[in-house]
């Protein structure tokens, strides 16, 4: 246990796992305020576990299959450092998928749905036959509809019925756009690893040096997009020197993964601040 | 292309990876066509059971057995290695979730009611497929774009295993065959017990009598069955040896027997009661694939590796398919076979599975002879059911009221209450489902239909907000509420509702077809007509708004209109009985005796149990001076419901006349 909970905390693997914690927290907020209901602690709770060891199993499924990748990154990983072997890694993934469903099944039937649909989004990412990462945009795309997936959870306990056909459509492109504009980052610190195993990445695409500019722009545009999205011209004031911030952090050399991450939990509290004041801004 | 078919080929993956990456694809699709058409019922049933099978069963192995179909066809045209066609009809299967998005876009949110082919018979109809200029019933437009790929893609991959162009042209003819024969056969295997003559069944679908409790379970036992015969002979191709050890009976002679005795015993109980067992054809099949399934059970221990695997995914489905009680008793025969080497107990839970094939949950509750008051009540049960879904509900009453006696659980009451209202007796069926503490999406359905019929509109909305309070289908039941209010022209409090059901996504089509509706109670011809229309633009299939268009063409008088749109409306929904009857109204207001007759007549055979068909024939014949008949007809329809009092003053009018 003390193992896995140690390869857990390499790189910027808890960063990343609230990254998904925080669109479902939304999903919750959405339901809660459009359905005019108290929050479910209990529901609520077992999503949050059932989220976080769906995404712990998808870490593990990850780094089996980029066991390559990861020694030409020099990307630390349980299995490169030797912490665990194959099999003992897999049976920690296959434990974790097993919880993750389970927690679904404690809330309902059709969140279990959800959270298999969540853990077959990341075996078709990471794994053969199809291994959905080698291609982009697919890729990045897969990975905004990871986190959309995990906001419709959130506002599937409230309304489970028809999850995908009633979440709100703004909400929605919050979500998917400006995530499809700003993940290309994560990809940075595995070029060499990408690169030597052909899966397509921006970096990958247009060369380290060009793709660093790329996504420099992308990941500024992404942070202009939210106003728009938003119908909120005032919110340039916030978005706009974040945006600028993480662009610089994005041309910075060395590239460091933690200050981008920062910076957009930065954006994620202004934001909750702000639907909390004026829920319809993201209801409507 | 052929360098990116090369490309596929070469990758590396395990039998095991290939299989999930085939069930993921196949998932994506489930959740994609739950979500988007028809229903857009996410799981595709409120009813989670039923959900479960048709997310992780039925439709699973309906495109298991079209990948294995495929496969085998390849194989044959190409004599290419199995293993990479299989790993480039992997990717293939992608086109499948083709038809959900495609259906979301044309349809402008509204996704398309996907149905089955009605059988066999059909294929003279193929060529309705290619028409694009037409709309076509049986297939949304998503899915005919699919299915052109695949036969695009599939000709193109033989074109280039092959360089035969009449190879790939055939192979493009074959695959649309499977695919077609795919979608009739279920129908096709439901009308078997009709072609040999038990017209007492004639409506007997698979659907319907038999021995499972969920339909889907048995769609699941057809696709099964069909994914083993090409999976039985790509397996002779590839491992001959593996072949042959597999119908080795030395190992599973004893085992097979010991199922044999179970399935004998059980068959010998539940007869005394089920009358329909041997008619029905998936029993032959269920049998067939539960001793193929411990034949398979037996050899796997003298099977190579990699084809373990495919066999234990095979055993998975088989259990899973059979019943959750076989299942569990399967995998703990695995167990005592591979770690603990127990033989009696083996043979002893052997024969329980075969006793569970026909008893599924009720198994350890009748297995013991003296039990004969379990038997009896499940026996009657499955009676009950085949009788209930045959729609002889009078039957179908009996049988429940027997079993209450016997065994007074709820589950019983709330079928007795269902019998009760499909017979017309609203009040009895409401006293039964009222009483039930738990209400459920089938009780909250009939509790609030029974209502509907008996015009207290306010009990309904009580029982419908009960659901929506719960979380149970809650924009089902707003949208049952809007029209109510909209039939009560209580405008307000339809607002409000809409107001509501828009929160959980309500689709614009019936959106305005409530509106519509509003409009048409109201006698504002003029709205109805404006927002009918606008209901159909968003869903051209909409039934309710096309009827809604017909009802205003019929106050205005308009019969040829009138009829058309009914006519239109029929096209997707041919056994809609309500419609007939509309369209009989027609005829009977034309004159036109002989066809309105005929249509009434068609009404009633497809809902025997509904009250409008047979006053509307009585009135027929009382036209053309049948008057025996025709007080006949009004009798039944009071038989059915005793308060219906249009019937009650016939009666009146036929007496005083004589």
């Amino acid at each position: 246990m003390n193992k896995i909970l140690r390869a857990w905390l390499f790189g910027s693997r808890p960063y990343i796992a609230l990254h998904y914690m925080f669109p479902t927290a939304f999903g919750i907020f959405l339901g809660m305020n459009i359905f005019n209901k108290p929050i479910y602690l209990l529901k609520t709770v077992f999503l949050f576990l059932a989220i976080f060891f769906s995404y712990q199993a998808s870490i593990i499924l990850n780094d089996i299959n980029d066991i390559k990748a990861d020694e030409f990154s020099k990307r630390k990983t349980p299995l490169n450092t030797k912490e665990l072997n194959l099999t003992e890694y897999r049976n920690w993934g296959i434990i974790f998928v097993v919880i993750a469903l389970g927690f679904g099944l404690l809330i309902g039937y059709r969140m279990f749905l959800i959270v298999f649909l969540g853990n077959v989004l990341h075996f078709l990412y990471s794994s053969p036959p199809f291994r959905l990462k080698r291609f982009y945009p697919l890729s990045i795309l897969l990975l905004s509809f990871g986190a959309l997936l995990a906001a419709i959870a959130g506002y599937a306990i409230y309304e489970s019925a028809r999850p995908f056909m009633s979440f709100p459509l703004k909400a929605t492109l919050f979500i998917v756009i400006p995530l499809f504009f700003g993940l290309n980052f994560r990809d940075l610190a595995d070029y060499e690893g990408d690169r030597k195993t052909k899966i397509q990445t921006l970096f990958t695409l247009f060369g380290l040096a060009k793709g660093r500019i790329i996504n420099a722009i992308l990941i500024f545009l992404s942070y202009c997009l939210v106003p728009l999205i938003l119908q909120l011209p005032w919110l340039f004031l916030a978005t706009l020197p974040l945006g600028l911030t993480s662009l610089y952090y994005c041309l910075k050399k060395p590239f460091k993964e933690k200050p981008i991450f920062y910076i957009y939990f930065l954006l994620i509290a202004i934001l909750t601040v702000l639907f909390n004041l004026k829920p319809a801004l993201i209801i409507q | 292309m052929k360098n990116l078919f090369d490309r596929i080929e070469r990758e590396k993956y395990s039998i095991l990876l290939g299989f999930l990456g085939l069930f993921s694809v196949i998932f994506i699709r489930n959740v994609l066509e739950s979500s988007f058409e028809g229903t857009q019922t996410f799981g595709f049933s409120p009813i989670s059971s039923r959900s479960f099978y048709m997310v992780f069963v039925h439709f699973a192995l309906f495109y298991f057995s079209l990948f294995l179909w495929l496969l085998l066809i390849f194989y044959l045209f190409t004599k290419e290695k199995i293993e990479k066609i299989a790993r480039v009809l992997i990717y293939g299967m992608w086109f499948i979730v083709i038809p959900p998005i495609v259906d979301i876009l044309i349809s402008k949110g509204s996704g398309y009611k996907l149905t089955y082919l009605k059988g066999i018979e059909q294929f003279f109809e193929i060529h309705r497929f290619f028409d694009i200029t037409k709309d076509l019933l049986e297939s949304s437009w998503g899915q005919r774009i699919e299915i052109l790929l695949a036969l695009i893609g599939g000709a193109v991959y033989i074109f280039i295993k092959t360089k035969n162009i009449f190879k790939a042209l055939l192979v493009a003819i074959i695959l649309y065959l499977t695919i077609f024969l795919h979608g009739a056969l279920p129908n096709t295997i439901g009308k078997i017990p009709f072609y040999f003559g038990y017209k007492e069944i004639s409506s007997l679908t698979i659907v319907t009598g038999n021995i499972f409790f969920i339909d889907s379970q048995n769609y699941a036992i057809i696709f099964l069955f069909l994914s083993v015969i090409p999976g039985l002979i790509i397996l002779r191709k590839i491992a001959p040896k593996t072949f042959k050890n597999l119908f080795n009976l030395k190992n599973s002679i004893i085992l097979i027997a010991f199922l044999l005795i179970g399935m004998i015993y059980g068959i010998y109980e539940l007869t005394k009661y089920y009358q329909y067992l041997f008619i029905n054809p998936l029993t032959y099949l269920v049998i067939v694939i539960a001793i193929l399934s411990f034949q398979s059970l037996a050899q796997l221990s003298l099977i190579e590796k990699p084809l373990t695997i495919l066999l234990l995914i095979f055993l998975g489905f088989t259990a899973i398919t059979i019943g959750p009680i076989f299942a569990i008793i399967l995998a703990t025969i695995m167990l005592l076979t591979y770690f603990v080497q127990f033989k009696i107990l083996k043979y002893a839970l052997t024969i329980l599975a075969g006793f569970a094939i026909f008893f599924q949950n009720q198994t350890f509750f009748c297995f013991l002879p003296f039990n004969q008051k379990s038997i009896e009540s499940y026996g009657t049960k499955v009676q009950a059911w085949n009788l209930f879904l045959d729609r002889k509900y009078n039957q179908a009453l009996k049988e429940y009221q027997k079993i209450f006696e016997l065994n007074p659980d709820l589950g019983i009451k709330k079928f007795i209450g269902r019998c009760y209202l499909h017979l017309g007796e609203i009040d009895s069926g409401i006293n039964y489902l009222k009483t039930i503490p738990k209400i459920d999406y089938e009780i909250v359905q009939s509790l609030g239909d029974a209502y509907t019929n008996k015009k207290d509109f306010a009990q309904a909305e009580l029982v419908y907000y009960q659901a929506i309070n719960k979380n149970i289908e809650p924009l089902e039941f707003l949208i049952k509420i809007a029209e109510l209010k909209a039939r009560t022209g209580h405008k307000a409090g339809l607002d409000r509702v809409l107001e509501s059901a828009q929160k959980f996504g309500l689709p614009k089509f019936k959106y305005h077809q409530i509106i519509g509706d509003f409009h048409l109670f109201q006698q504002d011809y003029q709205n109805a007509r404006y927002h009918y229309e606008k209901s159909l633009y968003y869903n051209p299939r909409s039934i309710t708004a096309r009827s809604g268009l017909a009802t205003i063409f019929y106050y205005k008088k308009d019969y040829e209109q009138a009829e058309n749109e009914f006519l239109k409306a029929l096209k997707f929904e041919p056994k809609n009985d309500a419609i007939y009857n509309n369209l009989g109204a027609i005829y009977l207001v034309k004159r036109d005796y002989a066809k309105a007759k005929a249509t009434f007549e068609k009404s009633i055979r497809l809902n025997p149990s509904q009250i409008e068909g047979y006053y509307n024939l009585g009135l027929i014949y009382e036209a053309t001076g049948e008057i025996d008949e025709a007080s006949r007809m009004y009798q039944k329809a009071l038989t059915i419901h005793p308060q219906f009092s249009p019937a009650r003053e016939a009666l009146k009018r036929l007496g005083s006349n004589e």
